[in-house]
Parts: structure tokens; C-alpha cells; sequence
């Protein structure tokens, strides 16, 4: 690897910098299981036929809870997120940054960010009240 | 006798002090290990390669490797705690959260620790895309990543069932569910994931299966190739 302006060793300083990092990524972790613990629910109603009382999905499930709710059928909701996922595996074969690079990278971006923020809205930022089925 | 053997010989200071060299390790650096092995070479080669300045936006794949690690330290710990089964599950994790020393602690870094790893990992996929570094020839490296995308998004969706509680089961026979609308082959999809038609002691078994054995070895292997084609290729450089 060439060296340049910028670079330094790995040891002592990539070693002591990343110590450092990792040392306040643990108390980060720590403070964070001190203060807002893992809840502890009610154990699972496995014979009741819908949930017995208001239950909030996982947070991860968030997004697909809201396209459930737009969209008319629940195939429709999981075939939009199979080919959302699909889209950005393919994305290095959709813009290969070789041919004219800009445009293509405009046509990628777009659909790609605008996904991304809507996910990052959706579990991070929507309000509670979100509750199964 | 090879040139290595005969030297070998030469600098032998008897059979007691060369196994203590080896057993000490630092005939690893320093004595005869070193000299079949050139570790010190080595060490000396690998401790002083220049290290890129990477701006913090480049640091999120370590941050998901780091929590990754954690996970595994956390988890196993968890595993002599946890019973896979219905209703014990439940009461094995009260246990852990209330009695056990520590165990609360333990629980809940994991908990903190899976849910940094996803959001780790969206900050990563987007700083890879953003500096364009999954066009040629990093295209490999970003459909690894996007299989490893899909290992940890298993692992939270296996690793949330465990505690069996109400949130646990109903998001899992939420989640299930829309799998089962997949046209044709939903409901096969369907009853593989779940051990059966519906969410029950089968599929804690299963998910539990998943979350400490499989997806581990899976998510191991793909970030080792990860890993190898990063060295091979370096970080690409800002747009
Ligand atoms: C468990 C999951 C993952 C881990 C631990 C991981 C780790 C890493 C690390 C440490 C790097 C070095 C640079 C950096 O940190 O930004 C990297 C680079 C890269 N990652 Fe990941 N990654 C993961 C998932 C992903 C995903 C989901 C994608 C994309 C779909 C991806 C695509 C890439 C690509 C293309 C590079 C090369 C970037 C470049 O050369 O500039 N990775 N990864």
C-alpha cells in the first residue's frame, strides 16, 4: 500500500487509537444497559387467537407494518420489500461506473436514498401507538 | 541436514531451554520458533503498514465487526443461562434478568449491542454507497455485504423470539405471516420457518438453532472473505 500524506503505522498509533475507541465504545454500551435495560414483558399468550392486549411489533418491523397498511394485500407489501432488496443487490450491475457514470448514478441514487430515508423514518423516527396485528 | 535444521542445532542450548523458550511463546519471537516460522518478519511487516486516514463515516464497518464481537462474548455467556423451550424459556430470562449476578447487565449489553450492530451496518451501506465504492471492483465485496445484511437482520428476528414473551411471539407470528403471502411457494416458506402451521415450542427450537449455530459460522465466513477482499482491493478513495 503506498504511503501518503495522512497515513500512520499501525503500531503504536492505529493501536492506541483504536483502544481508545473500542474503551469508550464498551462504556457507551454500558451506560446504555445501565439506563435503558432490556424489557422484561409478560410471558407469550400462545392460545389466544390475536394478541390479547395492545402489542407493538419489534422496532425492525416497524417499516413493514406501515407498507402493510398502505398497500391493499399483504403479498403486495412483502413482494415491494423482496424487490427493494433485490434493487440494491443489483445496484453495482445497474451502475457499473464505467459508462457515462453521472446519469446512471443519478438513477440509482435516487430510488436508493429515497428507500433509505424511508426506512430510517420509519423505525427510527415515526411516533408510538404502532400496534399488531 | 537442511541449512534451517543445521542452525538449528548450532544455537540449541540444550533440551530444557528450548522448551521453555517454546512453552514461554517468546520462542515464538525470539528462539527457535522463530527461526522455522520468521514470525518476528512477520509481526515486524504487519505491525508497520501504514494505516489510511479514514474520515468517521469510514469507521462503521469496524463498529459493526467491533459489536459483532461483543455479540458473540455477550451471547455465550446468555447461552448458559437460556432454556430453549416452551414455557421455560421465559423463566430462564427472568431468572437472568433478577437473580443471576449480573446477568441484567449481560442481557441488556446484548440487547443495546444487536440493535447498534443494525444501525451500525444502515450507516455503513450508506457511506459505501455514497463514495460509489460498490461499482467494479468492489461489485463483489457489496453483494457479500448485502449477504451479510441479511444474516443480521436474521439474527434479530431469531434472537427477538427467544425470550418468549408477548412481544416476542406476536411479532414473530406477525413477521411469519407475511412470509406466507409470498405467491406460491408463501405457505411451504411458511411452515419451514415455523416447524408448522403455527408459531410454537418447534419454532423457539428452530429460531434457537439459527441464532447461536447457524447464522454465526454463516456471518463468520462471509466476513472473513469481507475482510479479505477489503485488503486486497484498500478502501476506496472519496469520490
Ligand atoms: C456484518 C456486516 C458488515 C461488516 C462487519 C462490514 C465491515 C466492513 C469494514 C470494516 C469495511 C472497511 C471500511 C469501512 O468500515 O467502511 C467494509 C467495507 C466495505 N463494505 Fe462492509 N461490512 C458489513 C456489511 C456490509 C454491507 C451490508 C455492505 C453493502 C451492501 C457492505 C459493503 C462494503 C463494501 C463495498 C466495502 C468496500 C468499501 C471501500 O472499499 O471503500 N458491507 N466493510
Amino acid at each position: 500500500m503506498r504511503e501518503k500524506k495522512g497515513d500512520h503505522p499501525f503500531y503504536p498509533h492505529h493501536v492506541i487509537r483504536n483502544a481508545m475507541a473500542v474503551l469508550g465504545a464498551i462504556a457507551a454500551l454500558a451506560a446504555l444497559a445501565g439506563w435503558f435495560p432490556a424489557p422484561m414483558e409478560r410471558v407469550a399468550d400462545t392460545l389466544s387467537p390475536v394478541p390479547p392486549e395492545p402489542t407493538a411489533p419489534m422496532w425492525l418491523m416497524r417499516p413493514v407494518w406501515l407498507v402493510d397498511r398502505i398497500l391493499p394485500s399483504s403479498t403486495l407489501t412483502i413482494l415491494v420489500f423482496a424487490a427493494a432488496f433485490l434493487f440494491c443487490a443489483f445496484i453495482p450491475f445497474i451502475d457499473r461506473g464505467q459508462e457515462d457514470p453521472s446519469k446512471r448514478r443519478f438513477w440509482v441514487a435516487v430510488p436508493f436514498l429515497l428507500w433509505m430515508m424511508f426506512i430510517f423514518v420509519a423505525t427510527w423516527l415515526l411516533p408510538k401507538g404502532i400496534f399488531l396485528p | 541436514m537442511s541449512l534451517a535444521t543445521r542452525r538449528d542445532r548450532r544455537e540449541s542450548k540444550g533440551i530444557l531451554h528450548d522448551f521453555l523458550e517454546w512453552v514461554g511463546l517468546l520462542g515464538f519471537i525470539y528462539g527457535p520458533l522463530d527461526r522455522r516460522l520468521s514470525v518476528r518478519d512477520a509481526l515486524e511487516k504487519a505491525l508497520s503498514r501504514p494505516i489510511p486516514h479514514i474520515s468517521w463515516w469510514g469507521c462503521f464497518g469496524g463498529i459493526s465487526l467491533f459489536l459483532f464481537l461483543v455479540q458473540i462474548g455477550t451471547g455465550v455467556v446468555l447461552m448458559f443461562f437460556y432454556v430453549p423451550t416452551d414455557p421455560e424459556a421465559y423463566h430462564s430470562i427472568r431468572y437472568l434478568n433478577g437473580t443471576a449476578p449480573f446477568g441484567w447487565l449481560v442481557r441488556s449489553t446484548h440487547h443495546w449491542s444487536g440493535n447498534g450492530m443494525i444501525f451500525a451496518l444502515f450507516i455503513h451501506v450508506i457511506r459505501v454507497f455514497v463514495t460509489g465504492a460498490y461499482q467494479r471492483p468492489r461489485d463483489l465485496n457489496w453483494m457479500v455485504g448485502m449477504a451479510l445484511f441479511l444474516f443480521t437482520l436474521s439474527f434479530a428476528l431469531t434472537g427477538y423470539l427467544l425470550p418468549w414473551s408477548q412481544t416476542a411471539f406476536w411479532t414473530t407470528v406477525f413477521w411469519t405471516d407475511m412470509i406466507g403471502q409470498i405467491p406460491i411457494v408463501g405457505q411451504w416458506l411458511l411452515v419451514l420457518i415455523r416447524g408448522g402451521e403455527l408459531v410454537s415450542g418447534a419454532t423457539l427450537t428452530r429460531f434457537y438453532a439459527m441464532h447461536v449455530a447457524v447464522l454465526p459460522i454463516l456471518t463468520i465466513v462471509f466476513m472473513a472473505i469481507h475482510f479479505a477482499i477489503i485488503r486486497r482491493l484498500g478502501i476506496k478513495e472519496p469520490l
